[in-house]
């Protein structure tokens, strides 16, 4: 059934000490358990929390970083190895520490090397932003370094203390220049006059300023000595390229070794990840985990196999839904299952909340009712063959990659918007191109007006039979009547409609109809839900309780008529979107020849960039506020199995 | 971040506070004879675990004041754990103050040439959350290669900047302050990284223990180390609740303890004014005390807030700080009311 979760059981996996390794390599290989840290599943197993599989992973977190930093130093990547790799913690661990230590060695060296090259680089780059500034002196550098009344001092400062040293020399007379920026640091000029050198070195200093002066080595104009910076450059430039050769040659001779290692550690810390969740005793390991009933079969024939029977698995179905005001940390994970053309829209319900896993999956009627309201706003054929057209190339991965879910409901959306356009008989913001199928926005604006009502009224309903159907399925009486948003919400919200209707038509019903419809549900929605919980074992209800819950029943009466209001916008974004191809056709008639041309073509493509975007969002907000809202919990986890790599 | 997000970290900082030490069980502690009968009091609290497994491998008591701070990295770890996005960020962040004082140890221990052991026994392991490889950093033998060691870590670019004047005037205080200050500008910038609301509960929480530092820095830069009004300014936080930048330059160029307090804003010159000739310890404490009442205040607000994690964690700080000046104290044979006259939570 495609409005559930995938069914899911909980197993409890007990294995020998010895056998844990194997197991693990099963379950990370068939990548459809996921893992409970058993610390979660009650106080009997807190005894069982196993620390050494902390420590492990701790030390697994510092190798993972210690292969990192060789991988980038050598511009190595990990790449799987032909065999797979043995999940040894302990041997890997020792094994890579060793390893990594002889390639840590020398790719110290290099670092060094490199390390020297950019010290002197910078220094370099520095003097000759500082020659630079001085080029128009024909003075020498000598006497410059001379001044008699004036102090001077150039320094590198870290950025993030450059405002605290211009505080720091308020009420200094001073000036201080920021010349250049470079490696997170400012090459400032201090001026000030002599006698007060003192407290401005103070300020430098305490702000981790580095003196940079004019080199000493360098003599003659600043023009000369520029000169002499750039040849050395030059030379430093062909010992970088020496550089690299010897890295070349380093990561040439330890390339095999060093990928090997990194996935050994790769392949060994997710094992050990996993571990932090497990249960220990002296001699046995609990694996405590959720996956897919239909899986089960097959992970207990692959574990019989890989462990000659050596184990005990419990298998347990996941215990009922847990009351709103409880912790869900024991619930199972959920595995969405939506058919094909509906699984990009999971993304608008996930970007609401997870669906629990005793809750219906709304993914359905969300992808449904997105692209319907979607189209309603934006009516247009040749519009919505645009966005059509731009959602199909982005399913192509077209000029932008990785959107391809975004891609689908673009299409969706601007096939929904063509068929409307069709309906409105609009294309490209123009009337009268096409005959209406149904009719024209701004001709019977309030003929749409209550259409959109309507519609927002079925999509209410709908939301509340779906808040409904989950307290069935969660055998949850109480909630399935009591509930503000169950029956007797239902019988409130209709009844209100019809009220309406009748007053609007003028044939206002009478007394005993208003109370019955109205009065009577109001006052159940007030009283029934208190003491329905006091019947299930809550606390009696006091005044206090039945005053919050009458004000609470007010606020859930004015929800429901705000919320249908609310789907007059869906009404009014049509009616503008032609009045807005109205205004561009009266501009473009102001102006003759190509200019007028330019103008549709300039006029439609703001609105569908713009208004695109903005009905977009008014069709989301009218799917999580008004209909999300009536029935959805959103407190599910999503499945997120253990896997090793490769 | 509401009420969904907070319900659970709240529920369990809820649980957490009611492990808390009660005053009474604080001056049982403080009222023992001697450091065994503290640690034999201890056995009966939360730290339980932590004491006994101390005590059982015969370590003595600066290795069970370590044990104390292992607990409370492990509290910060459960609650690391119920939390994601942003505020979890914050909160790893503001127990990286403890790899602080470990990179701290590890300096001096270099610096004073003392034996590794030495050096790894006052090291609160940070587990998971750790950055540095200790054991690397206990390996090297100068602090030049202990900026090297830390290599493309948050805390390599402020010693290494610090690192010139360190081997100039043969003194740690530039590299301590150096990593103090990046370290508190990273932990402000996680704050201002939360959003709406939960931004102004962090800053708030956070702005009234950087004024702390702040005044707290003031005192001991102006009074004892005597510094000039450009090196406080650059040794200060520009961040803060009430203490701001003009504040400071205030403070920096008063002449006498008197006006330096005239120069602070409320409450901190109303808590400080009466202890001007009490000694600066003293004035520390009282501007601890200040913000543990500080602490409980906000626990009793709106709950579904990320300042109600961090005065939750700030006071069991200072409950793991009050402890382990209890067994120093005991250690040294003060009496009662010397050491009561030393914690930061009012008996």
């Amino acid at each position: 059934m495609i409005l559930t979760p995938v069914p899911m059981a909980r197993i409890f996996l007990v294995t020998l000490a010895g056998d844990l390794p194997r197991a693990t390599e099963v379950l990370g290989h068939a990548g459809i358990v996921q893992l409970v840290p058993v610390a979660d599943l009650g106080p009997w197993a807190q005894s069982l929390t196993w620390p050494e599989a902390e420590a492990l992973a701790a030390q697994y977190d510092s190798l993972q970083r210690r292969v990192g930093a060789i991988l980038r130093a050598l511009t190595l990547r990990s790449t799987p190895p032909a065999q797979p790799v043995e999940i040894e913690p302990h041997r890997a661990a020792a094994l890579a520490d060793q390893r990594l230590a002889q390639v840590e060695a020398q790719v110290r060296e290099i670092e060094q090397r490199e390390r020297a090259l950019d010290e002197e680089a910078h220094r370099l780059a520095v003097a000759a932003q500082q020659l630079q500034l001085l080029a128009r002196l024909r003075v020498n550098l000598e006497e410059l370094r001379q001044l008699e009344f004036l102090y001077f001092a150039a320094a590198l400062v870290p950025e993030e203390n450059l405002e605290r040293l211009r505080g720091s020399l308020a009420g200094l007379p001073h000036a201080l220049v920021p010349a250049a920026r470079r490696d997170k640091a400012y090459l400032v000029f201090a001026f000030t006059k002599r006698e007060l050198a003192g407290p401005l070195e103070q300020a430098l200093q305490s702000a981790y300023a580095q003196h940079a002066e004019l080199a000493p080595d360098l003599s003659g104009t600043p023009a000369q000595a520029l000169r002499q910076v750039q040849a050395r450059e030059m030379a430093l430039l062909q010992e970088r390229g020496r550089l690299e050769q010897a890295r070349g040659a380093l990561a040439a001779r330890w390339r095999a070794e060093v990928e090997r290692i990194a996935w050994l550690v790769a392949v060994n810390g997710a094992a050990v990840e996993a571990w932090r969740h497990l249960g220990q005793t002296e001699h046995t390991r609990l694996t405590a985990g959720w996956l897919p009933a239909s899986a089960l079969p097959e992970v207990e024939a692959t574990l019989s196999e890989a462990l000659a029977g050596r184990f005990v698995l419990r298998v347990s179905p996941p215990p009922p839904a847990a009351p709103s005001d409880e912790s869900t940390r024991l619930q199972p994970p959920t595995q969405l299952r939506n058919p094909a053309p509906a699984r990009p829209f999971e993304a608008l319900v996930t970007t609401y909340g997870q669906p629990n896993y005793h809750e219906l999956d709304p993914t359905l009627f969300a992808a449904l009712l997105f692209v319907l309201m979607f189209g309603i706003m934006f009516g247009d054929v040749g519009q919505g063959a645009v966005l059509a057209a731009a959602g199909w190339l982005l399913t192509r991965e077209v000029g932008l990659r990785g959107n391809r879910t975004f891609g689908w409901i673009l299409l969706a959306a601007g096939a929904s918007a063509m068929v409307f356009g069709a309906l409105y008989g609009t294309a490209f913001l123009t009337e009268g191109l096409l005959r209406a199928l149904w009719f024209e926005p701004l001709s019977n604006p309030t003929y749409f007006i209550q259409v959109a009502v309507i519609f927002g009224i079925a999509v209410i309903t709908l939301g509340l039979a779906l808040n409904m159907a989950n307290a069935l399925r969660a055998r949850d009486r109480v909630r399935f009547i009591a509930d503000r948003r169950g029956l007797i919400g239902l019988w409130f919200f209709w009844g209100a409609a019809y009220a309406a209707y009748t007053l609007i038509s003028g044939r206002p019903l009478g007394t005993v109809a208003s109370l019955l419809l109205v009065g009577v549900p109001v006052v159940l929605m007030a009283l029934l839900e208190p003491f329905l919980g006091f019947l299930r074992g809550k606390r009696w209800p006091g005044f206090l309780v039945i005053v919050q819950s009458s004000v609470e029943t007010f606020d859930t009466a004015v929800r429901y008529i705000s919320n249908t209001v609310s789907f007059v916008r869906l009404a009014a974004f049509a009616i503008a979107h032609e009045g807005i191809g109205i205004m561009v056709f009266i501009l473009a008639g102001l102006v003759s020849g190509v200019g007028g041309a330019a103008i549709v073509v300039v006029g439609n493509i703001l609105v569908i960039g713009l208004e695109g975007l903005v009905v977009f969002i008014q069709a989301l907000r009218l799917e999580y506020y008004e209909f999300f809202t009536k029935f959805f919990r959103a407190d599910g986890t999503p499945f997120r199995p253990f896997r090793l790599p490769g | 971040m509401g009420a969904t997000y907070y319900a659970r970290p709240h529920a369990l900082v809820r649980a957490m506070l009611g492990r808390l030490l009660r005053l009474q069980e604080k001056r049982r502690l403080i009222a023992a004879e001697k450091v065994d009968e503290v640690l034999r009091q201890l056995r009966s609290t939360p730290y339980a675990a932590e004491v006994e497994e101390a005590t059982q491998a015969g370590q003595g008591p600066r290795q069970v004041e370590r044990a104390l701070e292992r607990n409370l990295v492990r509290a910060y770890g459960r609650i690391i754990h119920a939390l994601d996005g942003p505020p979890q960020a914050l909160v790893i962040e503001m127990l990286r103050r403890v790899e602080v004082d470990n990179l701290k140890a590890i300096l001096r221990g270099l610096a004073t040439r003392a034996p590794v052991e030495e050096i790894r026994a006052v090291i609160v392991p940070l587990n998971r959350w750790a950055l540095v490889p200790v054991e690397r950093l206990l390996a090297v033998r100068s602090v030049p290669e202990v900026v090297e060691a830390l290599d493309r870590l948050p805390y390599a670019r402020p010693l290494a900047a610090a690192l010139e004047r360190y081997e100039r005037e043969h003194s740690l205080f530039p590299l301590e302050v150096a990593l103090d200050l990046d370290y508190l500008r990273r932990l402000w910038a996680r704050a201002e990284a939360l959003h709406g609301a939960d931004r102004a509960s962090a800053q708030r929480a956070l702005g009234m223990r950087y004024d702390v530092l702040n005044v707290t820095w003031l005192l001991r830069y102006k009074l004892v180390y005597r510094l000039s009004p450009q090196e406080i300014f650059n040794y200060t936080l520009a961040y803060g609740l009430r203490v701001n930048d003009e504040t400071i330059r205030r403070a920096a160029t008063a002449s006498n303890l008197a006006a330096l307090i005239d120069a602070l804003p409320q409450p901190y010159r109303e808590v400080l004014a009466p202890l001007q000739d009490a000694g600066i310890a003293r004035m520390e404490v009282a501007l601890r005390r200040y913000l543990s009442r500080e602490a409980l205040a906000f626990l009793s607000g709106y709950p579904f807030q990320v300042g109600v994690i961090l005065s939750y964690l700030y006071l069991k700080e200072a409950e793991v700080r009050d402890l382990i000046a209890i067994l120093e104290g005991k250690s040294l044979g003060q009496r009662p009311e010397e050491i009561q006259a030393l914690l930061w939570s009012e008996l």
